[in-house]
């Protein structure tokens, strides 16, 4: 008796062993969002790194070891996404963790990331927090919230306040009370505003509240500090109220801008009833546009999925390929402890040129191992129903209407 | 701007109020509190939006369409699922029990219709009327001058009405108005049924002005209860004074504090009525 169960338990522990070290492949979990309201974002992303990876592996892998992805559901549940992690990290023995789409997920596996000494590279999760922690085996390669104004900001700068030639402007501002707002707000807006004070007077700056019924009373008193230049940060709901309201009480300005999210949807643009129509707004770019790799890459997407791909789909494709070219530093005859560290020390030192601009890991100002993704956001303007990019030249559709 | 804050406090607070009677009625007459009344409200939005969406029927006129159906509805709730419990646990399985309920129908539909946000986007959405130097939308002039003229029937219904005196008799005392020969039963029956089609009404009236999503219920639920205790438990008049000094105090805090302040402003009021007049301005002798 004693012998038949020691003899099935030593069957099943070398099934599990020979699974985990057997394969020779590169192993990518990913914490992934395949059902829940997130899961047309966890379809787009897993589509943007099968294609990165079969592409990668089709021309032998790296340095002819494969790369294997491993998704685990995470229904965008952050206590799902970190027993999820925790799963790919200590059963699958992934090298690295990839992605997690919301911030709220990512902001809860970074720490399981640490604790497990497994670098975690970030897609999409915005959150500027995630890379504040000095929690060193986390990267991020896109904006966080504080930079997605960057191009707005520029804009403003040498193109508004230039034009306007007045010796200060008036700045109404005025940001959702949630994270997403606040990380705007607290990272970007409020400091250039502080930065450049003998630019812009600021008139009106408050936060509101995310489930309002009625943004009226906020929306006159900016009317009544009759501002030169108005910048929102919204996100869905309060976006579709705040843009329908400021046409009811008649609230204009010469320029008129989101920071993404809200501004940046087709369904606030819908349901406000074009409300949005020639507002500005900025953000993650889609990429180098100009870029014959990118045209290339665009075109092989439509052949292989039949629709236009946008800013996620970019960053997907892009995280693979960074983290394919981070794995070349990576001995796949080492322990698994020891490939990680090694995969750690080869982010660290990555300079790389992607479709989504130049990707390298700076510690700066707070943030650490974060890209100085700044040069990757860009202002674009609602323009007959469709979102095109305006500003800055090299990622241009078109001229802003200004 | 004074002006023009105060006409818009005004506005929206008759919105409020009517947000707030359904439930300030249910409470009078049967100490229930019902958290199913958010529900209502999205039911009545979404009732509104499919009416408009597949047959182009303006919420304006849907309201009174769909009325007979949430009052079945609200008959069919009450008989049984509330009437069955024994009146000593009346308060609180009441409580859970429509808490229940406003889980079922949100997620039901959110199975129907998905989680995605939707709108009424009526012809003239864009149209603005100037009064005393305000700009006001049309949808929002209709919907508020609706919910007034909405308000004041029910007034004239529950003070002029056999109906609305039975609801009133049973409000202050039942058993003296089951021996005066009020069927207690079916008028409870009757009172929660009136109870969602006002909620619901309140929804297809907002729908021009608001946005519909399968859990948008739970944004009204709390003005509603803040209006009910301001006014007084079981007061259409309290109900209607409460929304508006809410929509006024709200829109004045906003202005010339900050906007952050409009909530704060909200439960500062509630705070003192619980405060210093627990049966709300108009609660106590003056029942209507």
């Amino acid at each position: 008796m004693l012998f038949k169960t020691l003899s099935t338990v030593l069957f099943f522990l070398l099934m599990f062993s020979q699974v985990s070290y057997g394969a020779g492949t590169f192993k990518i979990g990913c914490p992934a969002p395949m059902t829940g309201p997130g899961a047309n974002f966890g379809e787009k992303f897993k589509k943007a790194y099968t294609m990165a990876a079969d592409e990668i592996n089709a021309k032998g892998g790296v340095n002819g070891t494969k790369l294997e992805l491993v998704f685990e559901d995470t229904q965008a549940k952050p206590a799902l996404a970190v027993s999820s992690a925790k799963k790919l990290i200590s059963s699958d023995n992934v090298v690295a963790l990839l992605g997690g789409w919301s911030s709220g997920v990512a902001f809860a596996v970074a720490p399981v990331a640490l604790d497990n000494k497994t670098p975690y590279l970030l897609e999409h999760p915005a959150l500027d927090d995630i890379t504040r922690k000095n929690n060193d085996y986390v990267f991020r390669f896109q904006p966080t919230t504080g930079m997605y104004s960057a191009a707005l900001e520029d804009f403003i700068l040498k193109v508004v306040y230039p034009r306007e030639k007045k010796k200060q402007l008036a700045v109404a501002y005025v940001y959702v009370d949630n994270a997403f707002g606040q990380g705007v707000a607290k990272y970007g807006i409020l400091p250039f505003l502080q930065k450049n004070k003998d630019k812009f007077k600021v008139v009106v700056s408050e936060a509101y509240n995310e489930n309002a019924m009625d943004y009226k009373p906020l929306l006159l008193k900016i009317k009544s500090a009759a501002p030169d230049i108005i910048v929102l940060t919204s996100y869905l709901t309060d976006g579709i109220l705040v843009s329908k309201q400021i046409k009811e009480v008649g609230l204009t300005a010469k320029f008129v801008s989101g920071t993404g999210a809200g501004h940046s949807m087709q369904d606030v643009y819908e349901k406000s009833g074009r409300a949005t129509e020639k507002v500005f707004t900025s953000g993650p770019w889609h990429g180098e546009i100009k870029d014959p790799n990118w045209k290339k890459w665009r075109g092989a997407w439509e052949k292989k999925y039949k629709y236009l791909p946008g800013e996620h789909e970019v960053e997907g494709y892009v995280a693979v390929q960074v983290l394919a070219e981070a794995l070349k530093g990576v001995k796949p005859s080492d322990s698994i402890t020891k490939q990680r560290e090694q995969l750690k020390a080869s982010l660290k030192a990555l300079n790389m040129k992607t479709i989504f601009g130049t990707v390298k890991f700076d510690n700066f100002e707070g943030y650490t191992n974060q890209n100085k993704a700044q040069k990757m956001t860009a202002l674009a303007q609602w323009i007959d129903g469709r979102l095109l990019q305006v500003y800055p030249k090299e990622a241009a559709e078109r001229e802003p209407i200004y | 701007m004074i002006t023009s804050i105060i006409i818009n406090g005004i506005l929206i607070g008759l919105i409020y109020a009517l947000l707030a009677i359904g439930l300030t009625v249910i409470f009078g007459v049967m100490r229930i509190i019902n958290m199913f009344h958010g529900e209502s409200v999205m039911l009545g939005m979404y009732a509104a939006f499919v009416l408009f969406d597949k047959f182009g029927i303006s919420p304006y006129i849907s309201v009174f369409l769909t009325a007979p159906v949430f009052f079945v509805l609200g008959a069919i709730i009450y008989k049984f699922l509330i009437d069955p419990i024994p009146a000593r646990e009346r308060e609180i399985t009441s409580l859970i029990i429509t808490l229940g309920i406003s889980f079922i129908f949100a997620t039901s539909a959110m199975y129907i219709w998905s989680a995605d946000y939707r709108t009424v986007t009526l012809p003239f959405f864009q149209n603005v009327m100037v009064f005393l130097q305000t700009r006001i939308g049309y949808p929002a002039l209709i919907s508020s001058c609706m919910s007034a003229v909405l308000i004041v029937i029910f007034y004239l219904f529950m003070s002029k009405t056999y109906m609305g005196r039975a609801i009133r008799a049973t409000e202050l005392d039942k058993d003296t108005a089951s021996i005066m020969g009020v069927n207690v039963k079916w008028i409870s029956i009757a009172t929660f049924g009136i109870g969602v089609v006002l909620a619901a009404m309140a929804g297809g009236i907002l729908s021009p002005i608001f946005y519909i999503y399968p859990f948008v219920g739970g944004n009204f639920v709390i003005k509603a209860f803040t209006i009910v205790v301001l006014g007084g438990m079981g007061s259409v008049t309290g109900a209607l004074l409460g929304g508006v000094i809410l929509g006024v105090a709200e829109a004045l805090a906003s202005t010339f504090l900050e906007y952050s302040m409009k909530d704060i402003m909200a439960f500062i009021l509630f705070l003192g009525i619980l405060l210093f007049k627990p049966s709300g301005i108009l609660g106590g002798k003056t029942r209507l």
